[in-house]
C-alpha cells in the first residue's frame, strides 16, 4: 500500500514553473528521498503537498484516499506532517510550548499529549534539559531536534523533512539521521528532501532526483552509488 | 501635589479605555501585521448598542448591577461577532494582498461603520445622551476623591485585560495565537486552523472594544458616531507607545498615555491634551519606533 501518492504535481509562482508534473510514491513504511540541486523545486514540492502553496495542481492521495482538497491543518490531522526547511521553530516561545503546539491536534486529550511528550523527549533527551528555554536560544542542531520532535508530537503516519542536515555539523547530522532511522523503523513513512545526496543515499529505500522542476531519475539507491551517475542526474548530461 | 495625584488618577481612568482598545489593535497587528483602522469604530458601535439596550431595558437609574452586567456581556458578544464578520468579508480575502490595499480597506471599513451608525434610525443624531451612568457615590482613595463608578470601571478594565493576558499565555488557543504571530505557515503545519484562530483573535479584540464603548458611554454620558475615531487614534498611539504586537505593552502604553495626557492637559489646559498625545506619538516614532517593550515594527508598516 502506498502511504503517499503524488501525481502530476505542478507548482507555479506567477510565471515561474517551479515544479512541472511531478509524480512520486512513498510506499507504507518506506524511507523515500527526493534529491536535487539548489532551486530544483524540492521545497516547493513539499510545500505544495502540505497545501501551503496556492498555485498548484495535481492530485494527492494518502493511503489511497484523495486528500487533494484538504487544508494544511486537516492534512496534519490525517497524519501527514512536514518539518519545514530552516526548521521554523517558534523562536520566542519555550521549547515546551513548541512541543505542545506540535501536539495541537491532541490538545483536548491530555493523556495522549503527555504520552507523546514523554516519547518525544525520550527520543531527544537534550530537549528535556531545555524545556523552559526559548527555542531561539537553542543551537542549530537542537533547533532541528525540536523541529522534528514537534512534528512527532502529532503521531505522524507520514513524515516529510526538508533538508534536516542544513547548516549542521557532521556530528549532529549523524545523531539526527540515526533518529530518523529509528523513527522509520517504528513504522513511520518518511519522505526526505536533501541536497546532500550522500547522506540520503545511505538511508533511503528509494530515490527520486529533481532538476529544474522535472523528475530526471529514480531508482533504488544502489543505482546512484557511483559518483558519475549522481552528478549526471543532478547536473544533466547535456552539459558542455 | 494633590493636583498632580488627581491628574494621575484621572489619567489612569482614561488610560484604562486606551488600554482596552489598544489591546485589540495590538493583537490584530501581532497576528496579521494589519493596522485595523476600523477598530476604534467598534468601540463606537459598542456604545450605540449599549445605548439601545439600556434604552430598551429602561435602566436610567443604573441601580441594577445585574442588568448592566448582562448588557455589557451581550454587547461584548455582538461587537465580537461584528469583528469576526469584518475580518471574514474585508480582511481575509486580502491576506496576501499588498499592504496599501489592506490599509485602504481598513479605512473604508471605518467609514462604513461610522456612516452605517449615522443612518441607523434612532442612532443618527449628532449627540445622544447615554441612558445609563456609572454610580456617582463618592469615595476617597489615597487622598483622592473619586466615584464608585470610576472605580468599577477601572476594576472591570483591569480584570478583563488580566483575563485576556492569562488566556493568551496559558491556553492552547492563546499559544496558537502567539505561534501564528510568529509564523503562519509553520503554525498551519502544527495542525492549527489558522483562520479560526485569527477569527477568535478578532472576536476578543472587538469584544473588548465593545464593552469599552458601553463603559465610555456611561463614563462620558454622551455618545456620537465619530467618537471612535479620536479614541482609536489615541489607542493606536498607546499600542505603538508600549510596542505594538505586544499585549503587556499595549496595556502599559494605554495607562501611560492616559496619565501623560492628563498631566499635560492639566498644566496646559485640556484642549491641549490631544496635541500632547500625538506629539508623543511623533516623538516616539522618531526616537524609539519599537515602543517601550519593543517588538520590531514590521517592514510592512
Ligand atoms: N515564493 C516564491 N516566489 C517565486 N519563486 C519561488 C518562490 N519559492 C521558490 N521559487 C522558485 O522556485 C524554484 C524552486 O525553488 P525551491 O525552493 O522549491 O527549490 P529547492 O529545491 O528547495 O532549493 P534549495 O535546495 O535551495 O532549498 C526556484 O527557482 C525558486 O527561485
Ligand atoms: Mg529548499
Amino acid at each position: 500500500m502506498n502511504a503517499l501518492e503524488v501525481s502530476g504535481l505542478t507548482v507555479r509562482y506567477g510565471p515561474v514553473v517551479a515544479v512541472d508534473g511531478l509524480s512520486l510514491v512513498a510506499p507504507s513504511h518506506s524511507m523515500v528521498a527526493l534529491l536535487g540541486a539548489n532551486g530544483a523545486g524540492k521545497t516547493s514540492t513539499l510545500r505544495a503537498i502540505s497545501a501551503l502553496e496556492r498555485g498548484r495542481s495535481g492530485t494527492l492521495r494518502l493511503y489511497g484516499e484523495d486528500v487533494t482538497r484538504l487544508k494544511a491543518h486537516e492534512l496534519v490531522a490525517r497524519g501527514l506532517v512536514h518539518v519545514p526547511e530552516r526548521r521554523r521553530v517558534f523562536s520566542t516561545m519555550t521549547v515546551r510550548e513548541n512541543l505542545e503546539l506540535g501536539g495541537y491536534r491532541y490538545y483536548r486529550q491530555s493523556s495522549e499529549l503527555r504520552r507523546q511528550f514523554e516519547a518525544t523527549l525520550d527520543l531527544f533527551p537534550r530537549l528535556r534539559e531545555r524545556l523552559t528555554q526559548t527555542a531561539g536560544m537553542l543551537s542549530g542542531g537542537e533547533q532541528q531536534m525540536l523541529a522534528i520532535g514537534r512534528a512527532l508530537m502529532s503521531k505522524p503516519k507520514v513524515l516529510m523533512l526538508d533538508e534536516p542536515s542544513l547548516g549542521l555539523g557532521p556530528q549532529i547530522i549523524q545523531t539526527i539521521y540515526k533518529t530518523l532511522q529509528a523513527i522509520s523503523a517504528q513504522g513511520t513513512t518518511v519522505l526526505l528532501v536533501e541536497q546532500n545526496a550522500h547522506l540520503a543515499l545511505r538511508v533511503a529505500s528509494h530515490v527520486y532526483v529533481l532538476r529544474a522542476g522535472h523528475l530526471v531519475a529514480e531508482g533504488p539507491p544502489s543505482e546512484f552509488s557511483q559518483e558519475a551517475t549522481l552528478a549526471q542526474a543532478y547536473l544533466g548530461s547535456d552539459e558542455t | 501635589m494633590a493636583f498632580l495625584t488627581g491628574q494621575i488618577v484621572a489619567g489612569l481612568l482614561v488610560g484604562a479605555f486606551y488600554a482596552m482598545i489598544a489591546l485589540g489593535y495590538s493583537m490584530v497587528y501581532g497576528i496579521m501585521r494589519l493596522i485595523n483602522f476600523a477598530h476604534g469604530d467598534l468601540y463606537m458601535v459598542g456604545a450605540f448598542l449599549g445605548f439601545s439596550l439600556f434604552g430598551i431595558a429602561g435602566a436610567s437609574s443604573g441601580n441594577s448591577m445585574l442588568m448592566s452586567a448582562g448588557i455589557m456581556v451581550l454587547v461584548m458578544c455582538l461587537v465580537g461577532l461584528l469583528g469576526v464578520a469584518i475580518e471574514r468579508v474585508a480582511y481575509r480575502p486580502l491576506r496576501r494582498a499588498p499592504l496599501l490595499s489592506v490599509m485602504i480597506t481598513a479605512l473604508g471599513m471605518s467609514l462604513i461603520l461610522e456612516n452605517g451608525v449615522l443612518v441607523t434610525p434612532g442612532w443618527g443624531s449628532l449627540y445622544l445622551v447615554f441612558p445609563a451612568s456609572l454610580s456617582s457615590r463618592s469615595l476617597t482613595l489615597l487622598g483622592y476623591q473619586l466615584t464608585l463608578g470610576q472605580l468599577e470601571l477601572a476594576i472591570i478594565a483591569v480584570v478583563l485585560m488580566a483575563a485576556l493576558y492569562l488566556f493568551v499565555q496559558t491556553t492552547m488557543t492563546g499559544k496558537a495565537m502567539r505561534a501564528i504571530a510568529i509564523d503562519k505557515d509553520a503554525s498551519a503545519l502544527m495542525g492549527i486552523n489558522v483562520d479560526v484562530v485569527i477569527a477568535i483573535t478578532f472576536f476578543m479584540g472587538a469584544a473588548l472594544a465593545g464593552i469599552a464603548g458601553v463603559l465610555g458611554g456611561m463614563y462620558y454620558g454622551q455618545i456620537n458616531y465619530l467618537m471612535g475615531f479620536d479614541l482609536g487614534l489615541k489607542a493606536f498611539t498607546a499600542a505603538v507607545l508600549g510596542g505594538i504586537g505586544n499585549i503587556p505593552g499595549a496595556v502599559l502604553g494605554g495607562f501611560l498615555l492616559g496619565v501623560l495626557e492628563s498631566i499635560g492637559g492639566g498644566y496646559l489646559g485640556s484642549e491641549w491634551a490631544s496635541v500632547f498625545s500625538f506629539s508623543i506619538l511623533i516623538l516616539l516614532l522618531v526616537v524609539r519606533p519599537t515602543g517601550i517593550l519593543g517588538e520590531k515594527l514590521g517592514a510592512r508598516m
